[in-house]
């Protein structure tokens, strides 16, 4: 019961801290948003950052051209504007406003009745391998988008011509029957629904786009919630050191209560704090930013739980280190910044060097990452990489909690 | 039958003796007092009988079993007040008991109960829901002292629990130890204010460089010394080989001096008849007296002739 009395009153004392609260609860979330916004703009995670901003004039209007510009404004990654004239493409793209511009000219379809079928099939030795000038078609871009620009060109050029195809091959009597028995075939295809296989993990990376929820902030707030878990650390260690100052440690030495209950009661409402303070930042997460908690939302609950414990009792190993308030903001907050910055809660992990990916799981941090990243970024979650980083989490904590076991005797001693 | 009894209790800190050899008892229901200028090793004997240090030898029996420091049934039996306040500013002293009273497993309407009790015993009934931390440092040596009474310890160990307080909130905590010790609770009160420990304590053990001095029944302690007269003069003259052994001289500044008699029953001549004689030669002499005052014997004299130093050096 000792220990659940020391749990109550450090709460009770917790929620009169309002400075502390605001740091572990308000704190990273103004955090996360603010860096939401930056890096999204910075990073070009935005979603419309991701994809290219292209004007498209079509002078022909002719059902064909109406055909190609739809297929292009239905391609992933481009976002086509329709323009009236090239005076505004022109403008749109000193604006930067677009990146390029594609011209159908009003000879288009004079164009296209010249083909062959031969034409199409050997587009690269026949008359189109002037490419799309020979179509009336003209891929114009900024010159900050040099070297994009050929892609979109070439982008462009096979687009147009897989929309050419079935209309130049259907001048053709044998390609026609082909074309006719291939409809068919695919019509009976639908029509049996076969059953869609469930996408193997190799195959499912990453999680769908209307899964994926924001993109910036499925990746910041596991991230930032892992490092300021570990900032309970500084709180913690403060804690114990208002205790010593206070000499109430002295009291709850000599009360009839054991070393471990002692040590227990002072560690569990920093990690009911914990518990609180990253669901809280899931919570915001899903409701102000609009991120995902992928397919196996309930894994959730053993990850931040297990990162919490790692965290708390880190929090418990440090407090017995540490023996003054500056001790606490120089070694403290190092060794969570150091830890945080190894791991990859700074930067995507994948982006660490390999070799920085195989230190940082000397870091509780890393487990907790991996864990989270196959639960939010993955169509189908592993879930014994998720239990093998809960596992590894919890025996960092086991490990803290015996380190600061000891190490509380030795100082009482 | 004693209830704390100590035998050659020593601890030292990197190589430097705090505590040489300590021993003594303390009875059931006895207030003794443990008197000695700061650093004499008094903190550090309180430590080590509160468990909080261990001893590096001699031994502690409490209510005749050897004290195992992790045992609950003799933390139960302890009461500390330490030096520190050791309360939490942020809690009102109602939450402050009630928290180290469950850690002492009280519950329920009997924790209520004790709560109310130590509440108008420490005089902070009216307060008992205001923050400790608005309080005065007299009001917080109250409630520092309410927490150790609160389980009803066999025996209370105090370190200092009057430092820094006002008159009033000593005057209080004096009664209080006087009231608890009447209600048959042993009593270890350290301090280096020889009133204090003349006005609660029954035996007194004066400690030195972490060596008792002496030891004993206060009366019996002040049988030892013994006040004196001292009077001013605006010259010494040649006084002193006219009154000899009948009193000491002080030369002080400017010529003048203090004529000391003792008031020791031990003395030569009684105090009458030195005084008078002496009171003749100053007339002959013509020599002014500008201030006679009269010094009581207090342990503070006697620890003065016991170490040469005083208890607040």
């Amino acid at each position: 019961m000792g220990a659940w009395d020391i749990t109550c009153k450090d709460l009770r004392l917790l929620m009169r801290d309002r400075r502390a609260l605001v740091m572990l609860l308000a704190l990273p979330l103004i955090f996360i948003t603010i860096l939401g916004f930056s890096t999204g703009q910075m990073a070009g995670w935005r979603e419309s950052n991701q994809v290219l901003q292209i004007a498209l004039l079509n002078e022909d209007g002719g059902p064909l051209a109406q055909q190609v510009a739809h297929s292009l404004s239905r391609r992933d990654g481009l976002q086509i504007t329709r323009v009236e004239s090239r005076e505004q493409a022109q403008d749109l793209m000193n604006r930067r406003d677009v990146n390029a511009a594609i011209y159908i000219g009003p000879n288009f379809h004079e164009q296209v009745e010249e083909l062959t079928l031969g034409d199409i099939l050997d587009p690269t030795n026949g008359v189109l391998k002037q490419g799309l000038s020979k179509l009336d078609m003209e891929v114009v871009h900024t010159p900050t988008f040099l070297t994009s620009g050929s892609l979109v060109a070439d982008l462009v050029f096979a687009d147009t011509l897989k929309t050419l195809v079935p209309h130049v091959a259907g001048k053709n009597a044998l390609a026609r029957r082909y074309m006719d028995r291939a409809r068919s075939r695919r019509i009976e295809l639908e029509n049996a629904e076969p059953e869609r296989e469930k996408p193997t993990r190799s195959e499912s990376l990453p999680l769908p786009e209307q899964q994926r929820g924001s993109l910036v902030y499925q990746q910041l707030v596991p991230a930032y919630t892992v490092l300021f878990m570990f900032f309970l650390v500084n709180i913690m260690s403060r804690s114990f050191l208002a205790e010593r100052d206070l000499g109430t440690l002295r009291r709850l030495q000599i009360a009839p209560i054991t070393r471990t209950a002692m040590l227990t009661g002072k560690t569990v409402p920093f990690l009911i704090l914990s518990l609180v303070q990253s669901s809280l930042l899931f919570l915001a997460g899903r409701l102000l930013y609009g991120m995902s908690w992928g397919p196996e939302p309930w894994l959730l609950i053993p990850v931040i739980a297990s990162t919490s414990l790692a965290a708390t009792t880190l929090g418990l190993l440090t407090a017995t280190l540490v023996k003054s308030e500056s001790q606490v903001s120089a070694y403290a907050n190092t060794l969570v910044i150091t830890m945080a910055g190894i791991s990859g809660c700074f930067m995507p992990r994948r982006w660490l060097p390999e070799a920085m990916q195989q230190l940082s799981l000397g870091t509780p941090h890393a487990w907790s990452l991996i864990a989270f990243d196959e639960l939010l970024a993955r169509e189908v979650v592993a879930p014994t990489i998720v239990y093998r980083s809960c596992g590894m989490l919890l025996l960092f904590a086991l490990g803290f909690f015996i380190l600061g076991w000891c190490r509380f005797r030795a100082w009482e001693e | 039958m004693s209830l704390l009894q100590v035998s050659d209790l020593r601890k030292s800190y990197d190589g430097r003796l705090a505590v040489r050899g300590i021993s003594f008892q303390v009875n059931a229901g006895e207030v003794v007092g443990l008197l000695g200028p700061n650093g004499a090793g008094k903190s550090t004997t309180m430590m080590m009988l509160a468990g909080l240090l261990r001893p590096d030898a001699g031994t502690i029996h409490i209510d005749g079993e050897p004290f195992v420091p992790t045992n609950a049934r003799f933390r139960r039996l302890l009461g500390v007040v330490p030096q520190d306040l050791a309360v939490y500013p942020e809690l009102t002293p109602r939450e402050n008991l009630t928290f180290f009273g469950r850690l002492y497993g009280l519950r329920g309407h009997e924790l209520e109960a004790r709560i109310a009790e130590v509440l108008e015993q420490i005089g902070l009934t009216r307060q008992a829901d205001d923050k400790a931390g608005t309080f005065s440092g007299g009001m917080k040596r109250r409630l520092n002292f309410g927490v150790a009474l609160l389980h009803q310890p066999k025996l209370l160990i105090l370190d200092e629990p009057t430092v820094g307080v006002d008159p009033q909130s000593r005057s209080h905590l004096l009664d209080a130890v006087r009231h608890i010790s009447e209600r048959g609770v042993s009593v270890l009160y350290a301090s280096h204010y020889m009133e204090e420990v003349e006005a609660v304590c029954e035996r007194v053990i004066i400690i030195d460089r972490g060596q008792i001095v002496a030891a004993g029944a206060v009366r019996e302690l002040l049988s030892r010394t013994a006040g004196d007269v001292r009077m001013s003069v605006d010259r010494i003259g040649t006084l002193s080989e006219r009154l000899g052994a009948l009193a000491a001289i002080e030369t002080g500044s400017n010529g003048g001096g203090t004529i000391v008699l003792s008031m020791a029953e031990t003395a030569a001549q009684p105090l009458c008849q030195r005084l008078t004689r002496v009171l003749s030669v100053l007339a002959e002499e013509q020599i002014e007296v500008k201030a006679i005052e009269t010094r009581e014997a207090n342990l503070e004299r006697l620890f003065l002739e016991l170490t040469g130093r005083t208890l607040r050096d």
